[in-house]
């Protein structure tokens, strides 16, 4: 059975010509990890760890590290892509109803991620303007780049990271330079393993993000360097992130982080540059919007993907029509109300992530590691 | 009442049509049939010049000369043909004509009384419409189902003048005509190669146009060349007049407003074009060639840039592609700033914006969309006006109206200043047909900005980037080498590269040859 929707598969790949370079998987990665906990990551750690929040950030390389070697390991020992993975490795009965799992889990980090967005703008930057606009606008975009196809989106992936990347770290880099005080980092790794283990659980939680791997990496021309890929995509991001926090605790200090909403959008407006250039939080919200918008639609392809081998159809980018009624009430009802949005970001994405992006996966490891047909 | 009237002309009796099989038909040995199925198939075209006359054989052989008048030339009809077949003929003694079995006139013919440099046999009456609507004279001689094609042609043409759409400073000044041979002239005299191959297509069943597919063997990838000339003998259409039909045939996304074949009216940039291992079309008739593949930042690459310092050259492609986003996104920005977030920009700023906006009664989304509007227009009036009244009218345009526009309260000032910046930064644009993309999608911008700011504006430019990554030209994804990356060819792109390092091509798929020169160490390695 398996077999036979291999050969399925990879006639699919072959004739469409759905073939990404490493660095369009690089940037899928980044895209993937990047915007999102670039806004609420670094207010969550430092409300853990507080001024050692930037250590617990630096320390994500460790485990990030073992996660990347995870996802490598599995894509090595299966023989199909995910969802046609959970089948290879737990058979027809449970693959199917993990997939289908996956699959409203897929819609529901869409409607997050869209939900989070839509209200943070609502709240500081249009605030007259009606949710179902805004939702309505990002879904039509992500709409078109599903329907354009996987590898013109990989070409839009990297016109994100192009952009997006570099104006991160120019945006921490001036965000740095106002009014800092070193003396808030202080005292250094003064800090409970508790809080500290809960912190890095947290930012190592971010880098589940890194699943939809499991899919893309069978689109890759190059498997072989796969490896080098994502250990960039790590060292990009513990970069970004320990930069992010450090920026954020020199010039707010940990206790006035716990009071602020986003941290990191606090740190933006602050920018002043000669006293000509300042309220930039608009620009910064026009350049995350690329990140947003690429994040969500990676999990928007991915659940129409999942349904593709679910009910097995033939196409899946008709699914994105559909979907996109389900991702835009789901959203809508997740920005009613700031208090059911705050629950889920503090209480439930990060256990989603944690159990269906790192402990699933480290199960299938296991299986690969002890019951290798090979 | 209109369709009446064309009730009326369709009850009138229609002239009777040639059969349309006849064109298809081989000569025959008679002359007189021959004769009479090409008057029938000329019927009707005053330019047309049959003269039947003699040759001075003993005894006499009937024949007939036929050409159009106006492409040929007349002198070495009379002198190279006429002549020597009524007069000429003492040349070749009578002893060894009659000797001759009587199919070798015909040889002889060929070979030593004619003095045309260009002569060449056809057998049916297609070919011989064909080469005299070309400007050739057929010779149709009684005897024989052969016909001889001397070449003839000339006509009155334009002279090779400077292109008017791309003006250089540095490198040559030379331009396209519409007539085709003059083009291929002038590429051949630019690349004494072998390897640069010209080969020749009829197309239009009305028009029978000559079109040229132009590239070099061995450089540009052999699968893009046949898949070229299989989109070209796909083409099914009356006629051909220019290159802007052709364009529409064959690219690969016939719906996008992105051009994926560059136009251009100079030689030289075609040469750089064939040297990279891309195709050039030319067709009779049109000053414009055609190139393919092409990208969207070959756009804004000059070829001025290659003949100046690769420093100043590199400044200059930098400046164009600021200057591409300031023609895209200036106007949008100004209006998503001064509606949505005026926060942006420093309080001073704004008090002067706020101050001359005062009783402007439109808000800035419809100032600068009258503003952009007007601009097009007159654009579009410099063109279309003769010489002499177009740089005036754009002048009276942009000072006279834009003037009493600010005095009489309609807009306010910025915007003016705002419009004129993005119409000079769209002048920037090397391609003309790449900044009718940015002028389009400079109001989808526009729209947007008006009603989400800034957000608006980045939803469309991810929607204009969608675009541009999904499409490609004939195989080449357009925004190559950006997206997807190639380092090696992104650096000359987005500065010039300098010609001691320029050791390869651009790459293309299915390229073999890819190397185009050698560093100076490799030269002097082979002195030694």
């Amino acid at each position: 059975m398996v077999k036979t929707r291999l050969i399925f598969y990879y006639l699919g790949v072959i004739y469409n010509l759905y073939r990404i370079s490493n660095f369009q998987i690089f940037c899928f990665m980044i895209i993937l990890v990047g915007p999102v906990a670039f806004l609420e990551q670094p207010g969550r750690v430092i409300s853990i760890a507080a001024q050692n929040a930037w250590l617990t950030s630096l320390a994500a390389l460790f485990s990030g590290a073992l996660i990347i070697l995870m996802f490598s390991f599995i894509i090595k020992k299966s023989e199909n892509p995910f969802p046609y993975l959970l089948e290879e490795h737990f058979g027809i009965i449970i693959g199917k109803f993990l997939s289908l799992i996956y699959l409203l889990v897929f819609l529901f980090i869409t409607s997050y991620t869209l939900a989070l967005f839509v209200n943070f703008i609502t709240n500081n930057v249009l605030p007259d303007t009606p949710i179902s606009i805004l939702i309505g606008g990002l879904l039509f975009v992500g709409y078109i780049i599903i329907k354009s196809g996987l590898e013109s989106f990989a070409r839009l992936c990297e016109i994100i990271v192009y952009i997006g990347l570099p104006f991160s770290f120019l945006i921490i880099f001036l965000g740095s330079f106002q009014t800092p005080d070193i003396a808030r980092l202080l005292p250094i790794g003064y800090i409970s393993v508790k809080d500290f283990s809960l912190a890095l659980v947290s930012n190592t939680s971010v880098l589940g993000r890194l699943f939809p791997l499991l899919t893309f990496a069978y689109f890759a021309n190059n498997t072989a360097k796969l490896n080098s890929v994502l250990f960039k995509v790590l060292l990009t991001y513990i970069t970004l992130m320990t930069a992010t926090v450090l920026a954020i605790i020199v010039v707010f200090g940990a206790n006035t982080v716990d009071i602020l909403a986003f941290p990191i959008f606090s740190l933006v407006r602050l920018i002043d540059i000669s006293e000509f250039i300042n309220n930039v939080d608009i620009v910064f919200i026009g350049i995350w919007v690329l990140g947003i918008v690429g994040a969500l639609t990676i999990f928007w392809f991915l659940a129409c993907f999942v349904s593709q081998y679910i009910f097995n159809l033939k196409e899946f980018d008709f699914l994105a029509a559909p979907f996109s009624l389900i991702i835009a009430t789901t959203s809508l009802l997740m920005s009613q109300n700031i208090i059911i949005l705050n629950i889920i970001t503090k209480h439930l994405v990060i256990y989603i992530y944690v159990l269906l992006f790192i402990l699933i996966p480290f199960f299938i490891f296991l299986k690969s590691l002890f019951y290798s047909r090979v | 009442m209109k369709y009446l009237t064309t009730r009326k002309y369709a009850k009138q009796s229609v002239p009777p049509i040639p059969d349309r099989h006849l064109v298809t038909q081989d000569l025959t040995v008679n002359l007189a049939d021959n004769l009479a199925n090409l008057n029938e198939l000329l019927e009707s075209c005053y330019d047309i010049v049959i003269k039947e006359f003699k040759i001075a054989t003993n005894p006499s052989i009937n024949a007939s000369i036929l050409f159009f008048d106006g492409l040929v030339d007349r002198v070495t009809i009379e002198f190279n043909v006429l002549k020597p077949l009524m007069f000429g003929l003492e040349e070749v003694s009578l002893k060894d004509l009659s000797s001759y079995e009587s199919k070798n006139v015909f040889n002889i013919i060929k070979e030593r009384i004619l003095s045309v440099s260009e002569l060449e046999t056809v057998h049916n009456l297609q070919d011989v419409i064909h080469h005299i609507s070309s400007g050739d004279t057929i010779i149709l001689i009684d005897g024989y189902a052969t016909a001889l094609v001397a070449g003839t042609r000339t006509w009155q043409s334009r002279n090779i003048d400077t292109p008017e759409n791309e003006i250089v400073i540095f490198g040559p000044k030379e331009g396209f005509t519409e007539t085709l041979l003059f083009n291929t002239a002038a590429l051949r005299r630019r690349i004494k190669s072998t390897s640069f191959k010209m080969e020749a297509f009829v197309m239009g069943r009305i028009t029978k146009t000559d079109v040229v597919l132009c590239y070099i063997e061995n450089i540009a990838p052999y699968g893009l060349v046949n898949e070229i000339k299989s989109r070209l003998d796909k083409i099914d259409i009356d006629g051909i007049l220019d290159t802007g039909y052709l364009k529409e045939l064959i690219t690969d996304e016939r719906k996008s407003v992105f051009t994926q074949i560059e136009h251009t009216e100079k030689p030289d940039r075609v040469c750089a074009h064939l040297l990279e291992g891309r195709i050039c079309i030319l067709v009779d008739g049109s000053p414009m060639a055609m190139v393919m593949p092409i990208t969207f930042p070959q756009y804004l690459i000059a070829s001025e840039d290659y003949y100046t310092h690769y420093i100043p050259a590199s400044f200059f492609r930098l400046l164009r592609f600021f200057a591409l986003f300031i023609a895209l996104l200036l106007p949008s920005l100004y209006v998503a700033v001064i509606t949505f977030h005026h926060e942006m920009i420093p309080t001073s700023l704004y008090l002067t914006i706020a101050a001359t906006r005062q009783g402007v009664p439109f808000p800035p989304f419809i100032e600068a969309l009258l503003l952009e509007v007007t601009f097009e227009m007159l654009r579009e009036a410099g063109l279309r006006l003769p010489r002499a009244v177009g740089p005036a009218v754009s002048i009276v345009g942009a000072l006279i109206i834009g003037d009493a526009a600010v005095r009489a309260g309609l807009v306010s000032t910025p915007i003016v200043v705002v419009v004129a910046f993005t119409g000079i930064a769209s002048f920037v644009t090397p391609a003309y047909n790449a900044g009718i993309v940015v002028r389009l999608s400079r109001f989808a911008f526009l729209f947007s900005a008006a009603i989400l700011g800034f957000l608006g504006i980045m939803i469309t430019f991810i929607i204009f980037i969608t675009r541009m990554v999904s499409i490609s030209s004939f195989g080449q994804p357009y925004l190559s080498p950006i997206a997807p990356l190639n380092l090696a060819q992104l650096s000359d792109i987005i500065i010039r590269r300098p010609w001691f390092m320029n050791v390869k091509r651009p790459y293309m798929d299915g390229m073999e040859n890819q190397r185009r020169a050698k560093m100076p160490h490799e030269n002097r390695g082979d002195g030694e």
